[in-house]
């Protein structure tokens, strides 16, 4: 008997299914047979355990050590122990436990313990976990074999012991199939040598000319067994080599060219097997397009909470929303267990701050200013609408500066009403009265701040999607005047500085995908269609317009849910529904990938600025029709009409043309190239 | 049925990103050449993005027909690399 070579899974199990009742057991080669990985190459998860072994050992104040040390340490002691197994037993195998508790040991000497080896473990094997896949094929005819009451086995020769292989075929969904796992690890016995059938023989009383063994190994899968007697076939998948021969391409052109690299991660967080099913338009965007994005500005988080050795992260609502539930798939593959900050959701918005932001530092001409940027904000019930203010007690005011109710105040609108506005604000009555009306606003916000643990660290990461980052500047003033206010990291996804922002040593923002100050020309091009960018990430609940003290303490006031904006909002969210869920499916797959490659911003961003200009500069025409937003509202910006030539004056820019206009010719390159950014 | 009511696979058959595939990369290859544009870090480079292309396209039938003599190929290929080698080697010592 030999054993027969297949060329692809299907044709392998249209044999075995016509032998399967000549055998009562059947083994099963683990990798490369029941799973496959999205990496060609399996050391490549080393490296990432190197890395996270390195922050574990910076978080326990060995100091910054360098990760390629920690992984030669690990391959000597691995060697050391396959050398000595060799002079035992006929393989060469090693044991992860053992070989991994001596290699740490060395790494962290007295601060070693035992659940140092634990968390790496668990990290090696999630990470294992998410760069495996179960072979679709597999689970009907193992059903069927389970039906048939046949005993499987599943076999492999690899470090890992069996304890540790059951985690991986229970992730994979197969255990339920599955009678025992055997692994060369435990016994040093291994199919390389034929050992471990022999072993299985005798642990099993297994019968040798009923026994089918299936794997991808022609000498240890197929003539080893073989030479026992034991029916073997040999699995030789043209479509894997196919598939690995392209990871492997783009794995070798990444070290020469750079531009390749975040290609190559998009590479190894392709849906494969099951998991690659047929979805909707918008959820292959929100996987291949936004998830990508999300998942550079995730790594961009990390990198500075990593930086500063950051603590607290709070994600502005209500597009934090979906940074923080990116975040949370996503970072426990990027960041070690014990430098992982604490993550919180912020009910903030614009509008809830601005009155809030008020109580202590009064308003300023710069900041009022900021509830004229929209042109639709023109009189002073705009401004008071924006600031929270109640209209009434100005109203004396008002009319010592000669200013009414409906009298134009924004410069967009009335130069001469601005004027007499501007001197209002410097009057010490206005300005106490504003404070006055602020004050319980911000009493609220300090309550749910310090419930929320706000001021317990001494420096914490704000993220939010952009784009001037007022909420910042509004949390920031609301805060000033207390000691125990943290530094705040402001993160943004993307900066258009529209406003300059008041940098301060204790109060940053920088755009992480793109930032105006450091004159991305590629990057700019988000800005084509930030409301895009804002709906796709917009939470699925209304947004907060303010604080109020209630006898408990306070309480967050959220917009009603049955107005106009509500209506129009949730029609836009069950439109983006598959959008987003493509972009949190992408979220654990980019985490993984990201922590095989150790890949940092400044590696990916030329792909990332390849995917920006050829989404957003250059998109196909359905692409624009499928994935612009259908609605879009702005609580900021009032119900006057702005003059026009102010509208005459705003550029339309490519993703605000009609359909008809984007099918001429050149007309992309010339948006790209001529057109100034909006901002 | 509208074109983006279908639906689609986020791996496509080649194996590449639906809706950034190699051909799009291409695409934004000859634009960059066309005028001031972002260079991406040195860009996709011609080699790389020929055999990328390549693969993509052909490499399904390359690894049906290739496959099943896979260890002849090897050893053909390995050897005309060693006989290269070994002329390269042959002429650097002789010099210019």
């Amino acid at each position: 008997m030999s054993f027969k070579t297949f060329y692809s899974l299907r044709s392998l199990l249209k044999h075995a299914d016509a032998i399967i009742e000549r055998c009562d057991t059947i083994s099963i080669d683990l990798f490369d047979t029941l799973l496959i990985r999205r990496i060609h190459d399996p050391d490549m998860v080393k490296p990432a355990v190197a890395r996270f072994i390195a922050m574990e050992a910076a978080a326990l104040g060995l100091g910054e050590l360098n990760w390629e040390d920690i992984q030669r340490v690990r391959d000597t002691v691995e060697a050391e122990q396959r050398a000595d197994t060799a002079t035992r037993f006929e393989d060469h195998e090693a044991c992860y436990p053992v070989f991994m508790q001596r290699a740490l040991s060395i790494i962290f000497k007295e601060k070693m313990a035992p659940e140092i080896l634990d968390r790496v473990t668990d990290y090696e094997l999630r990470l294992e976990n998410a760069m495996l896949v179960a072979r679709a094929a597999w689970f009907d005819w193992l059903g069927k074999a389970k039906d048939l009451g046949k005993r499987v086995l599943v076999v492999s020769d690899v470090y890992l012991p069996s304890s540790h292989l059951k985690r991986l075929v229970e992730a994979a969904g197969l255990l339920e199939y599955v009678t025992d796992v055997v692994s060369s690890a435990d016994t040093f016995l291994a199919k390389a040598s034929g050992k471990a059938y022999e072993l299985l023989k005798e642990r099993y009383g297994l019968d040798c000319s009923r026994w089918l063994h299936i794997g991808d190994n022609p000498i240890s899968d197929g003539l080893r067994p073989e030479a026992m007697g034991i029916r073997a076939l040999v699995l030789k998948d043209r479509q894997e080599k196919y598939r690995k021969t392209l990871a492997k391409l783009y794995c070798v052109f990444s070290k020469y060219r750079p531009y390749w690299h975040g290609r190559l991660l998009q590479q190894l967080m392709l849906p494969l097997e099951a998991e690659n099913r047929s979805r909707p338009y918008l959820y292959v965007e929100g996987y291949n397009f936004f998830g990508f994005l999300m998942g550079f500005f995730t790594q961009g988080i990390v990198e500075r909470v990593r930086e500063a050795g950051i603590r607290k992260i709070f994600f502005f609502s209500r597009e934090g929303w979906a940074f923080k539930k990116f975040w949370d798939q996503a970072a426990p593959y990027l960041l070690a267990g014990t430098l992982a900050p604490e993550s919180h959701y912020l009910c903030v918005s614009r509008l809830a701050l601005a009155g809030a932001s008020c109580a202590y530092g009064g308003l300023p001409k710069e900041k009022a200013d900021i509830a004229f940027l929209p042109p639709k904000n023109r009189d002073f019930r705009d401004f008071c609408r924006v600031f929270s203010l109640d209209i009434i007690p100005f109203l004396g005011l008002m009319d010592r500066y000669g200013i009414t109710e409906t009298l134009p105040v924004s410069p967009v609108h009335s130069m001469e009403g601005y004027v007499r506005f501007t001197n209002l604000l410097r009057d010490e009555d206005f300005q106490y009265e504003v404070k006055r009306q602020s004050r319980p606003a911000n009493d609220a916000l300090q309550l749910y701040l310090e419930s929320v643990g706000f001021f317990d660290a001494p420096d914490v990461v704000l993220v939010d999607v952009g784009w001037m980052g007022t909420i910042q500047r509004f949390l920031y003033d609301a805060v000033a005047h207390r000691e125990d206010k943290p530094r705040f990291h402001g993160l943004l996804f993307a900066a258009s500085r529209g406003i300059p922002y008041p940098a301060r040593e204790d109060d940053s923002i920088k755009g992480v995908v793109y930032d105006r100050a450091e004159n991305d020309f590629a990057g700019s091009t988000m800005m084509y269609a930030r409301d895009l960018f804002e709906e796709a990430c917009r939470a699925p609940h209304p947004s907060v317009v303010g604080y109020a003290p209630t006898r408990k303490g306070f309480r967050i006031v959220f917009r009603r849910k049955a107005d106009a904006y509500a209506n129009a909002e949730s029609r836009q969210d069950a439109y983006y529904f598959p959008l987003r869920e493509g972009i949190f499916d992408a979220a654990s797959r980019f985490g993984a990938a990201a922590a095989i490659l150790g890949y940092r911003t400044v590696d990916l961003r030329p792909w990332l600025y390849h995917q920006l200009v050829s989404k957003i500069a250059f998109p196909k025409t359905r692409e624009v029709k499928a994935i612009k937003h259908r609605y879009h509202m702005d609580d900021f910006g009032g119900i006057h009409k702005a003059p026009k030539a102010v509208l005459k004056s705003q550029q339309k820019h490519l993703w605000d043309q009609p359909l008809w206009v984007l099918r001429w010719p050149l007309v992309r390159l010339k948006y790209y190239l001529h057109k100034p950014r909006p901002v | 049925m509208a074109p983006f009511e279908t639906d689609r696979f986020v791996t496509s058959k080649r194996y590449d990103v639906t809706g950034c595939d190699i051909f799009r990369v291409t695409k934004h290859f000859f634009i960059s050449k066309l005028g001031p544009y972002d260079n991406f870090a040195g860009g996709p480079g011609r080699k790389c993005l020929v055999v990328l292309l390549l693969m993509h396209v052909f490499g399904r039938v390359i690894s049906w027909s290739l496959i099943e003599s896979e260890h002849r190929v090897i050893r053909v290929a390995s050897a005309i690399q060693n006989r290269l080698n070994r002329i390269r080697l042959r002429l650097a010592r002789k010099g210019p």
